[in-house]
């Protein structure tokens, strides 16, 4: 009888914990989601060939106006453009500058204040591979703003280029799948002892 | 290659001319954050500038932090640029008293008005019926301020009564000081959500900005323009053209005089007056002097440096629109032609003494003073200059149904018996 309780009170001990964390993952998903992000998307370097940086932009609202630097090694990438990126429709009109051997700083400013949301591309940044080595691409002293002047607060730490494609309200999404599994199987089996 | 050399030039020409200040080209700085080139607007210009800051082409000017923040980067862009469309939600800008003041927009509340031009130029900007109160000069005007006078007085403009102030609920204070302490005194008792700012209209080189300001915190520049385009600059800028080259020699002398009761009170280097009289082409005989306020000075330093033309001005409660009677200018006038000790003076000798009523002195409707002063000083030049025609269109601007060929006395003598 002692045992059947213990054994009772484990699986309900068990199935809580499960549906904390299945709460945890299904409130964390949408605020992933309204979260904008910047992605760096590196390609392979082969030295001799012309190379293309691109700065990703997801879950963006009301952008009006962007900034960051694009800091890489000198002494195996030389700068040659930087294209307009898009979101959507509109077209992000570029100004940038070689700050100094290796850094480009990238800014934008969207026509009028009427503001584009969703995702898309910033920038493409071409270089030309002139050496061997890591290409140590790296964005600083990013900012997005809004239409009304003010922050976006931006997650500007992406680097994974490779990883990039891979988004995070999908990753919450099959995290919240295989828990629910989990707690319909344990439900199951707590009901067969 | 000679082409793509050429191509080049002209892109970075058109960067490097994107980026450049066009202040030269302005006679005044706006004092609004967002006129990062510091010229007399804030436009695409300013929004090329400031991107030339971010991108560490330009120089960073105070007045490109246009969100006030310590730093120029791209919010000041969306924000000028939401000055330029009228839709920011704060301005920041240097006022009178070199304070900074941060105004929140849209400005639709109450305002007080301190200063005794600031309600004509309110007029001019369309906003008279935001006015809840005014300074008892106003108040005590009713034939200039018919409406206006009607409404609760603040007292004086230097001791303002601060239980009213406070009561009215503004969300904007027009102070009219250049003393800081004094305005922190009037932040103090007024909600937190209202903005003071001080604003003179009082000098003829601040004017046009002050005005500007004004109509950018209450998003009326289209009627300020028009005021500065068809009335100011249409008089001021043509006197000037006709004035500024001329030599010194021919730049009449002249001596001013106050309303006050003390005889020999005068206007040096610094003050409005000196500034009307450099616009109608003439010379203060006092201009050595440093200063802007009133300065006392010797009957014999008059005599000394015998003006050409006398100015006197008459108290506002002897002339102006309440009058029809030029008795009291007249006898004034007398007064100054009989002085013993300005009997050899030339200003006396040949007539040119002037009796003028400090109303359309001061303000927005100075360009009538330097109308007149003008035409004192230089009759042959501006013959076809007709000053109380300018004096009837700005009564007309200000909506007034008033008509100056049937009342009023402003000058003495008249033109037509000069």
């Amino acid at each position: 009888m002692k045992r059947n309780i213990r054994i009772s009170l484990k699986k309900n001990s068990l199935f809580c914990v499960c549906f904390a964390v299945l709460l945890i993952a299904f409130a964390a998903v949408p605020v992933q989601a309204q979260q904008t992000t910047v992605n760096l998307k590196i390609p392979e370097l082969v030295k001799g060939s012309t190379v293309y940086a691109t700065i990703e932009i997801t879950n963006v609202t009301d952008l009006d106006a962007g900034q960051f630097d694009l800091s890489f090694n000198s002494s195996v990438l030389k700068v040659l453009n930087a294209e307009n990126g898009s979101i959507g429709d509109m077209e992000i009109p570029l100004k940038w500058r070689s700050i100094d051997d290796g850094t480009v700083r990238v800014i934008f400013n969207l026509e009028g204040v009427t503001g584009i949301s969703g995702f898309g591309q910033i920038a493409r940044i071409g270089f030309e591979v002139i050496g061997e080595g890591e290409g140590d691409l790296l964005i600083s002293n990013g900012l997005l703003g809004n239409i009304e002047a003010n922050r976006i607060n931006t997650d500007w730490g992406v680097t994974a280029a490779k990883d990039a494609n891979q988004s995070t309200s999908g990753f919450g999404a099959v995290f919240a799948l295989v828990g629910l599994i989990a707690v319909f199987c344990m439900f199951r089996s707590g009901r067969k002892t | 290659m000679t082409g793509n050399k050429f191509i080049i030039g002209m892109i970075l020409t058109a960067i490097l001319l994107g980026c450049m200040p066009t202040s030269a080209a302005s006679d005044y700085t706006l004092g609004i954050f967002g006129n990062a080139n510091g010229d007399d607007t804030i436009d695409a210009q300013d929004m090329e500038y400031t991107k030339c800051v971010v991108l560490g082409l330009n120089d960073q000017t105070q007045l490109a932090d246009s969100k006030y923040d310590g730093q120029v980067n791209i919010l000041d862009l969306t924000q000028i640029e939401l000055i330029i469309l009228g839709e920011e939600k704060e301005l920041t800008l240097v006022d009178a008293a070199e304070r900074i003041v941060t105004v929140k927009k849209p400005m639709d509340g109450n305002i007080i008005s301190f200063g005794t031009y600031t309600p004509e130029i309110l007029r001019i900007l369309g906003e008279e019926d935001k006015i809840v109160a005014v300074n008892k000069y106003v108040k005590g005007n009713e034939i200039y301020f018919p409406e206006l006078s009607k409404l609760p007085s603040i007292g004086s403009s230097y001791s303002p009564d601060l239980e009213i102030v406070a009561s009215l609920n503004p969300e904007l204070v027009l102070a009219w000081t250049t003393k800081p302490e004094k305005i922190e005194k009037l932040v103090e008792v007024v909600p937190e959500n209202c903005s003071v700012v001080s604003l003179m209209f009082y000098k003829p080189e601040n004017m046009v900005e002050e005005i500007g300001k004004l109509a950018y915190i209450l998003g009326k520049r289209d009627e300020a323009k028009s005021y500065i385009d068809d009335f100011h600059n249409e008089y001021v800028d043509h006197i000037k053209a006709l004035t500024e080259n001329l030599p010194d020699d021919e730049q009449p002398e002249i001596y001013i005089e106050s309303d006050r009761d003390e005889k020999y009170q005068t206007w040096a280097a610094g003050s409005a007056a000196n500034g009307f009289i450099g616009i109608a082409g003439a010379r203060n005989i006092f201009a050595d002097i440093p200063g802007d306020g009133s300065i006392n000075v010797d009957p014999e330093e008059v005599v000394g440096k015998n003006p050409d033309i006398i100015i006197k001005y008459i108290d506002t409660a002897d002339a102006g629109y309440e009058l029809d009677d030029p008795s009291k200018m007249k006898a004034l006038r007398m007064s100054i032609m009989n002085r013993p000790e300005l009997a050899n003076v030339k200003a006396v000798k040949n007539g040119a003494v002037f009796v003028m009523d400090k109303d359309p002195i001061y303000g927005p409707d100075y360009p009538i003073a330097i109308a007149y002063w003008a035409k004192w000083s230089h009759p042959d030049l501006f013959e076809d200059l007709d000053p109380q025609a300018i004096h009837q269109k700005y009564i007309d601007i200000q909506g007034l149904d008033y008509d100056l060929n049937e009342h009023g006395v402003f000058i003495y003598p008249l033109l037509d018996e000069i």
